[in-house]
Parts: C-alpha cells; sequence; structure tokens
C-alpha cells in the first residue's frame, strides 16, 4: 500500500472500500483525493451560509456529501449529512454547531492531502 | 200621574240601555281580554317551548330550586341523556344526583340547601358516575342564590360536563410527563453512553500508546492491536444500536426478503456462539426440532442481529459453567406461512420483575448491571423493534438468580423449491462478467470527482460513456441524436442551472422518438425514499444512491439494458 494512502487511513478514510469500488485503482484514488483540493464546494457553502442563501447552501452541502461519500471521507460525508438536516429543518444554532466540526474535519483533511499531493511525499 | 209614569218608564228605559251598553261593553271587553291572555300564554308557552328546545340540546344542565318550599321549580329535560337520570326522578327528590358523586359534596350540598343558604355564587368541580352508563364525568356545579327584598328564595343550579376539558389536561399532563422522563433519560443516556463510548476509544489510544512504547516487542504489540480491535469492534456495535433506534424513530429500517435454509443459518450462528461460550467457559447447545419447512423467505441480516443480542445478553449475564440454550421449532404452519418459535434461556443471574416490565424500554437497565457490565440498555429495545417489524412477538419471564428465558415468535414465508438463493444470483453475474459493450450511456454530472469515479467503475463493463456537465448540456445532446442512440441515462439530480428532476422532465417532453422509452437513471447522495419517490413521479425510472456501489449498478444497468427478469441485488 502506497504510503499516502496510510496517511488517509491513519486520520479515518475508509480507504480501501473506495479503492474496491475503482477496481483497485490506488493510484486513481489518489490522484482524485487531489483534485478535491480543488473541489470549491466547501468554500462555496461557506460562502452562502455567511450570505444566509440556504437553498445555495442546500445545494453545496449535498453535493460535498456526495463527493465526501464516493472518496470515503466518512466523517466528513456525516458531518455534511448532519449541516444538511440543520439546513432544511433551519435548526440554526445545530447548523453552527455541525458547520464548525466540519470545517474542522474539512482542513484535517485537506491538510493531509496537501501533505501528499507535495512531490516530495 | 201620567207624567210620572212616563218619566218612571224612560229612566227605567235608560238604565237597562246603560246596563245593556255596559254588558255589551263588559262582554267585548272579556272577549277582549281573553284574546289578549290567551295569546300572552301562546306567547309564554312559545318561550317555554324554545328555551325547553334550548335545553334540551345543550349539555349543559338549568334547575331552579325554591328554597322555601324545598321543590325544583324548573329542570331542563337534558337530564336524561347528560347525567343518566330522569327529571322527573330529580324533581322527586332533588338531592338524587348526589347520590351518584363523592359522600364530600353530597353533605356539602345538603349544608348549602338546608342550612348555611348561599349569599354569593358558589362554584365547585365534582365527580359523578353515570348511572346508565357508568362512566365517570367531570362536572362543574354552579349556584346562584336570588334574591327577592334581600331574601334568598331560590337557587338557579347550572350544571357542565367538564370531561373533555379534564381529559385534555390530563393528556398534556402525561406529555409533559413524557416529555420529562424522555429529557432526563437522555441526559442519562448521554452521560452513560460518553462514558460508554469514551472507554473503548480510551481503550484504543492507550493501547496505541502502549504499542509504541514497545516497538520491538512483537508479542506486547500483538496483545495491544488484539485490544485495539475488540474495542473498536465494541465501539462499532454501540454505534450501530444507537443507529438503529435513530433509524426506527425516523422509520426508514426496512427488511429484505431472501430465501434462505434456516437449518443451515442456525448450524452457521451456533458455530460463531460456541465459540464465544468455551472461551467463557460456558455451554452453549442449539436444538433444532420439527422442522418441516427449512427453505425460507426472510432477512437473515436481521434474524441474525435479534438472535445475536438475546444469545449475547445471556452469554454476557451468565456466570463461567453456565448453560445457554437455542431452542428452534416449527410451531405451525397455514397456507404458505409458518410460525417459528426460538427459546433461548440460560441459568443467569436473571432480572428482577421490576425490571422485566422495562426490559425493551431504550436506555433502561438495572442499575447494578449498568455499573458491573456496563452496555448501552438499547440491545432488548432493538430486538423488539426487529421482532415486531418481522410480524412476530417477543416474550421475556426471568427470575433473580435462577436465569432468563426469552421467547420470541416470528412468521416467516415458505420459499418456493425453485426460488433462486442471492449466492447463486450473484455467481451467474460474475459468469455474465457484465459486458455492455454494444450499448451507450450518457453520464450527467457536473462535479468531476463524482464523474471520473462513475466512469471508472464503468469502465470494466466497456459500455460507451458520453458525459454531460449539466442538465442544459444532457438535454442538448439528447436532442440532437438518433434514435436509439443512447440506452440509458444516468443523472446526478442536484446541479445547478437545471437539476436532474427539471432535465429528467425536458427530455420526457421532447418530440424525440426516445424521449418517452429511454431508461432516466438518477444519482443522488440522499438515501431517503422520499427523494426516490419524487424521483420516480419526475419522469425518472430508478434511483440509485450515492456513493455508487459496483455490484448495485451493474446489476440494475443488466436489468434495464439486457434482461428486465434479473433480480436487482
Amino acid at each position: 500500500m502506497d504510503i499516502r494512502t496510510e496517511k488517509l487511513i491513519e486520520i479515518g478514510v475508509d480507504v480501501q472500500i473506495v479503492v474496491n469500488r475503482l477496481g483497485g485503482n490506488e493510484a486513481l484514488y489518489l490522484s482524485l483525493c487531489k483534485k478535491f483540493l480543488y473541489d470549491n464546494n466547501f468554500k462555496l457553502l461557506q460562502n452562502a451560509l455567511i450570505s444566509q442563501n440556504f437553498t445555495a447552501a442546500e445545494g453545496f452541502a449535498h453535493t460535498l456529501k456526495g463527493i465526501a461519500a464516493n472518496l470515503g471521507f466518512t466523517s466528513l460525508e456525516i458531518l455534511s449529512r448532519s449541516l444538511l438536516q440543520d439546513i432544511r429543518l433551519q435548526d440554526f444554532r445545530s447548523l453552527e454547531y455541525h458547520n464548525t466540526y466540519l470545517t474542522e474535519e474539512y482542513f484535517r483533511i485537506n491538510t493531509v492531502l496537501m501533505e501528499i499531493s507535495n512531490p516530495e511525499c | 200621574m201620567v207624567f210620572h209614569l212616563f218619566v218612571g218608564k224612560a229612566f227605567a228605559g235608560s238604565i237597562s240601555m246603560v246596563l245593556i251598553i255596559l254588558s255589551l261593553s263588559l262582554f267585548i271587553l272579556a272577549i277582549y281580554l281573553e284574546k289578549k291572555f290567551a295569546k300572552m300564554n301562546r306567547n309564554i308557552y312559545y318561550r317555554e317551548e324554545l328555551f325547553n328546545s334550548l335545553c334540551s340540546n345543550i349539555d349543559d344542565i338549568f334547575l331552579i330550586y325554591h328554597i322555601g318550599n324545598h321543590k325544583i321549580e324548573y329542570i331542563s329535560p337534558n337530564t336524561d341523556r347528560t347525567l343518566g337520570i330522569s327529571s322527573n326522578n330529580i324533581k322527586k327528590n332533588p338531592f338524587i344526583i348526589f347520590n351518584y358523586s363523592e359522600n364530600d359534596l353530597k353533605t356539602e350540598i345538603n349544608r348549602i340547601f338546608t342550612k348555611d343558604i348561599l349569599l354569593e355564587n358558589y362554584e365547585t368541580e365534582c365527580k359523578l358516575l353515570n348511572p346508565k352508563t357508568h362512566q365517570l364525568v367531570w362536572l362543574i356545579l354552579r349556584i346562584y342564590p336570588v334574591l327577592d327584598r334581600q331574601t334568598v328564595i331560590r337557587y338557579i343550579i347550572c350544571i357542565s360536563d367538564l370531561t373533555k376539558e379534564k381529559q385534555s389536561q390530563q393528556i398534556l399532563k402525561d406529555a409533559l410527563l413524557n416529555a420529562q422522563k424522555a429529557n432526563e433519560a437522555k441526559k442519562e443516556f448521554l452521560s452513560h453512553m460518553s462514558h460508554e463510548i469514551r472507554t473503548p476509544i480510551n481503550t484504543v489510544l492507550g493501547m496505541a500508546q502502549i504499542a509504541s512504547n514497545y516497538l520491538d516487542n512483537k508479542e506486547k504489540v500483538s496483545d495491544c492491536l488484539n485490544k485495539i480491535s475488540v474495542a473498536s469492534k465494541n465501539l462499532l456495535t454501540l454505534v450501530n444500536n444507537i443507529l438503529d433506534m435513530s433509524k426506527k424513530d425516523s422509520s426508514s429500517l426496512q427488511l429484505t426478503k431472501e430465501p434462505f435454509h434456516i437449518c443451515e443459518f442456525l448450524f452457521t450462528f451456533s458455530s460463531i456462539i460456541k465459540t464465544q461460550a468455551e472461551l467463557n467457559q460456558q455451554v452453549f447447545e442449539l436444538t433444532i426440532d420439527q422442522i418441516q419447512n427449512d427453505f425460507l423467505l426472510g432477512d437473515t441480516l436481521r434474524l441474525n442481529q435479534i438472535l445475536l443480542n438475546c444469545v449475547s445478553n445471556a452469554l454476557k449475564f451468565t456466570p463461567t459453567g453456565g448453560n445457554i440454550k437455542l431452542e428452534v421449532s416449527e410451531i405451525e404452519k397455514h397456507g404458505n406461512k409458518a410460525l417459528f418459535r426460538f427459546t433461548i434461556s440460560d441459568n443467569g443471574i436473571g432480572m428482577s420483575k421490576e425490571f422485566i416490565e422495562k426490559i425493551f424500554i431504550p436506555f433502561e437497565q438495572e442499575e447494578f448491571i449498568a455499573k458491573k457490565y456496563g452496555g448501552s440498555g438499547l440491545g432488548m429495545p432493538i430486538t423488539k423493534n426487529l421482532v415486531t417489524l418481522m410480524g412476530g412477538n417477543i416474550y421475556v419471564t426471568s427470575k433473580l438468580n435462577f436465569g432468563t428465558t426469552i421467547t420470541i415468535d416470528i412468521v416467516f414465508e415458505i420459499a418456493k423449491p425453485d426460488t433462486e438463493i442471492d449466492e447463486d444470483a450473484k455467481n451467474i453475474s460474475k459468469k455474465l462478467k457484465y459486458d455492455f459493450s454494444e450499448y451507450r450511456i450518457l453520464i450527467v454530472e457536473d462535479n468531476d470527482i463524482n464523474l471520473e469515479i462513475i466512469c471508472e467503475i464503468l469502465k470494466p463493463s466497456k459500455i460507451t460513456i458520453d458525459t454531460a456537465s449539466d442538465g442544459l448540456e444532457a438535454l442538448e445532446k439528447f436532442k440532437n441524436c438518433n434514435a436509439s442512440y443512447y440506452n440509458i441515462i444516468l443523472m446526478d439530480l442536484q446541479m445547478p442551472k437545471m437539476n436532474g428532476y427539471e432535465t429528467a422532465k425536458a427530455i420526457r417532453e421532447l418530440n424525440h422518438p426516445d424521449s418517452k422509452k429511454i431508461c432516466i437513471v438518477a444519482m443522488s447522495a440522499d438515501s431517503f425514499a422520499k427523494e426516490a419517490d419524487i424521483a420516480i413521479e419526475s419522469n425518472i425510472n430508478y434511483h440509485i444512491t450515492k456513493p455508487v456501489e459496483t455490484e448495485d449498478l451493474f446489476s440494475l444497468l443488466y436489468k434495464i439494458i439486457i434482461d428486465p427478469a434479473y433480480p436487482i441485488i
């Protein structure tokens, strides 16, 4: 197993299930993870929440949830799902709570992705 | 003399005239007065009728009681309907109403009506047993004293039925109490769960730390890894239990119906339990009795969960050297269904009577159990939910220090002999290798990562892939293509500009030979049935949840493109 994949496993990413889904193509999985660094949905979600455009926020949270599920970022997926629920139910207290943890998780994953995307890694 | 006679006769004539006129006047007056009184009587009678009609049709009761005569002067005609006591009986004995109420009220009413005459309005609530319906009703009794020259001569009594209000109040009180209890239970659960969750996490962290300190000691590291594995599994079970409980609340727990051999299932189950029992130095025994119908349809995953919950408790609460038994029998058969009984018994620590009553309530545990054995208190509530979902029943009997017996009855449908089991269908699918090389799919997905994953998943099937990054592009491509160019459209639901629902609707409305018949499969990260229902209503044929599993997608495509009779796995 690639050392970069191991770093993802260490932070709780469900690597194996996604690699299996991709027919064992670990290299493809890593390249998709790198692509996630350039995905805008988290940024767009935060902007939508700040400007209180909850319809747009719902769409971005939904997309983020889907991508997280596709890449095995289980915690991010669960937090996105909770946030989506909060937006739909207009539970703003819970929304703030979940968004804080979602942001933490997003940056935690991104930090590792940036590390493994470094050519020296 | 003649003059006097004339005058006399004239006077007499006048008097007669006057008398005649007077009589006539009196006669006319009498007729007039009679008519007037008759009219007044009719008006009074009419008003009385109106009042009686009012009183008959409302539920409030009115009485007028003369204090001097001790008699009821008026009673509304609805007492029979509302109190179950006829107005005639009440007229004869005004206090008969209070024979059906509490003794305290009877004494109080006697006092008010005979000794301590009220000078102010009086009001009290009381309960009364309706002698006709034998139902307890709540009443409010209001007494208004009527004064005549500063002396109370009458009481006007109004009796109203408060039963519905009291019942509503009781419901609200109960709801409040339940909410308070639920809140308490949640608080307890959270404090209990935080401990339950932290314990295995601490184990994982602790063991990982120890392992890192003994990297050269293979045995130590191996021991740490085993403990990490056990703690992680415990944590996963706990989380799964919590999720199952929330699924039950959100009604998204669904059963599958797959063919299986119950004896084979039980032998496999038993072999796993036996291993665990041997480690605990306990004896586990499986008895299968009188099973006529071995090939059934059911959810083996959930059946496994039900039996595992019960047997795990038996293993947990039976001391070393103890016995645990699982007995399975076919009780009866009706048509194509058979009733099976599963009995799990042990000679362990047992449960108190009080606890058996609460065993299926989430988070409830005997105090000493929680302290000594831990656990979430969710196992049995989940088990009951699953048994109920399967149309079955569960009973528990137990005695402290003697042991526990759990009896579960479940009805299964008997599978037809030619029904194929999943394993066979899966093997067939593997043999087929899903060769879609002669077919073309249009994938509509706005996100690059998701698109790349789907394309990669589909690659082994050799299907020709065309893509569109949004609904508008998809619509354009479909509009401009020849008939039968695309065999299937795989479309994301959440897209900007034109979402999946709108795109599907637009495709169906196109003047294209395939617009009505092209199969559209929606993809969405929402797994709720609601979105699937909306998808199907919006001209979408199938719905698949992200992340898309290879086997799910391939078997669906096979069903759509090649063989509609193919079962979706």
